[in-house]
């Protein structure tokens, strides 16, 4: 009926939370279906965050971060957070959850376009896959 | 003073573990009475009922039918203190990776073969009344709530010491301050006996099975690129496995602070793989090292998915509704 997906979005304070940013001075328009929430490197969000989120009612978790190889601002956290996400995809398929609730994405602190593209793809996606949690 | 042990879904590992007390248990089978234990009595269900009052009750095994919940909550009632024994009942256990896998598709597959036709669960004939199996696979711990806790598969020598010195010094009536977990309060590195060169600087050189390497016996495991779970396990036994060259899977449950081991050790993991080579492989070659974990649940949940955060998110996810 009037299902809205809630997705959290994780980004990078250097790079995509910039963007976010851009987008908002720039009078971009995405949807407010994402919960953005800041954090100083996607290196840091550990499995933990990303499945609390689902715990807590999101139907989707995006990850934006720096342009891999040489744009984190500490040097390698992007890969960490790619590492983390790749498992945690598998890990999600096994227990029989779809993996494309969760997506990363490098974009950088000018790509305001870009942060709106995935973003409106992504919460299509969501649509698609319907509601994680039953009774919502 | 009485004691009883008690079986959920259990392999008999943790049996033999507590015959392996060897003479401790003459001392201790004279101080105690057993009341119930399939093993070594010849007591019935009907007998634990009748008695009021239980000193020790140790649980062994993971919560998989109907009679396990029973047996449990009764000996709950019934016992001052309760013993959970072994990586099942503390965990889930192996039996616990049974969460991934539906109760209906378990009985079909066990009742047909590929001789016979497709059965139905109702077509199952009955004859004898046999416990039911519950929709998933639970460990004790989310049952009832247990004083004291020896994970372990099964519970190493050096708990089982400190079980049966515990026995013989418990006085009756003595009711526990607050749970007690059995090991120590560390990961499993703080007692391993192979040192990495810098304890704060790992690099996981790819990720390996055990037959592609030639293994060097006195450096660390994830040094050599095989994946060890001592980071976030608990040390609670004397590394027996790390000492015949064979990396910690994980047996003796999380680490104290650590409630998920698998999420652990997958942010863990991601750290360590590869962390000087990344910039040169990219993203297409650090997922190629990971597709090198073909079953990430069986190497990071193979003792503890029943009560993971994952298998509760499984549950909780439509897509299981859908299909009923």
């Amino acid at each position: 009926m009037s299902w809205k997906p809630k997705i959290v979005a994780f980004f990078c304070k250097w790079c995509a939370g910039s963007a976010a940013d851009l987008a908002g001075v720039s009078r971009l328009q995405y949807p407010s279906n994402i919960i953005p929430i800041i954090v100083p490197c996607t290196g840091r969000i550990s499995a933990r965050n990303i499945i609390e989120a689902f715990m807590n009612g999101a139907d989707g978790v995006l990850i934006g971060g720096c342009h891999t190889p040489n744009d984190c601002h500490y040097l390698a956290g992007n890969f960490k957070a790619f590492k983390r996400v790749y498992l945690l995809k598998k890990l999600l398929k096994q227990v029989g959850i779809e993996p494309e609730r969760l997506r990363i994405e490098w974009i950088s602190a000018t790509e305001a376009k870009k942060l709106v593209q995935v973003t409106n793809e992504f919460v299509k996606e969501i649509k698609k896959l319907g509601p994680l949690h039953r009774g919502e | 003073m009485k004691i009883a042990i008690v079986y959920g879904a259990i392999c008999g590992g943790c049996d033999v573990a507590i015959v392996n007390w060897g003479e401790k248990l003459i001392d201790i089978a004279k101080k105690y009475d057993i009341v119930y234990w399939n093993a070594a009595v010849d007591s019935k269900l009907e007998d634990l009922e009748k008695i009021d009052h239980i000193n020790i009750g140790i649980f062994m095994g993971s919560i998989r039918t109907d009679l396990h919940v029973k047996l449990a909550k009764l000996l709950r009632s019934k016992s001052d203190i309760i013993v959970a024994y072994g990586a099942c009942a503390s965990y889930g256990g192996v039996p616990g990776l049974a969460t991934l896998t539906r109760k209906e598709k378990l009985i079909k597959d066990l009742a047909s073969t590929i001789t016979t036709e497709k059965i139905e669960e109702e077509d199952i004939p009955d004859p004898a009344k046999i416990p039911e199996l519950l929709k998933t696979n639970y460990a004790l711990i989310q049952i009832i709530d247990p004083d004291i806790i020896i994970p372990g598969c099964p519970p190493s020598s050096v708990s089982n010491e400190e079980l049966a010195k515990f026995l013989l010094e418990y006085q009756e009536g003595t009711r526990l301050k607050e749970k007690i977990v059995f090991g120590e309060e560390n990961s499993l590195c703080s007692i391993c006996p192979r040192r990495p060169e810098d304890l704060h600087k790992i690099k996981m050189p790819g990720i390996y099975r055990l037959y592609e390497v030639k293994l060097d016996e006195n450096k660390c495991f994830l040094e050599q690129g095989i994946i060890c779970m001592g980071p976030a396990t608990r040390a609670a036994c004397k590394a027996p496995c790390i000492k015949n060259n064979h990396p910690c899977v994980g047996c003796m449950g999380p680490a104290p602070g650590v409630d998920d081991v698998g999420l652990k050790y997958i942010s863990s993991v991601a750290s360590l793989v590869m962390v000087d080579k990344e910039k040169e492989i990219l993203e297409e070659g650090l997922a190629k090292q990971l597709d090198k974990i073909v079953d990430p649940i069986g190497v990071f949940y193979k003792y503890t998915l029943s009560n993971s955060l994952i298998a509760k998110l499984a549950k909780k996810s439509n897509k299981r509704d859908e299909k009923k």
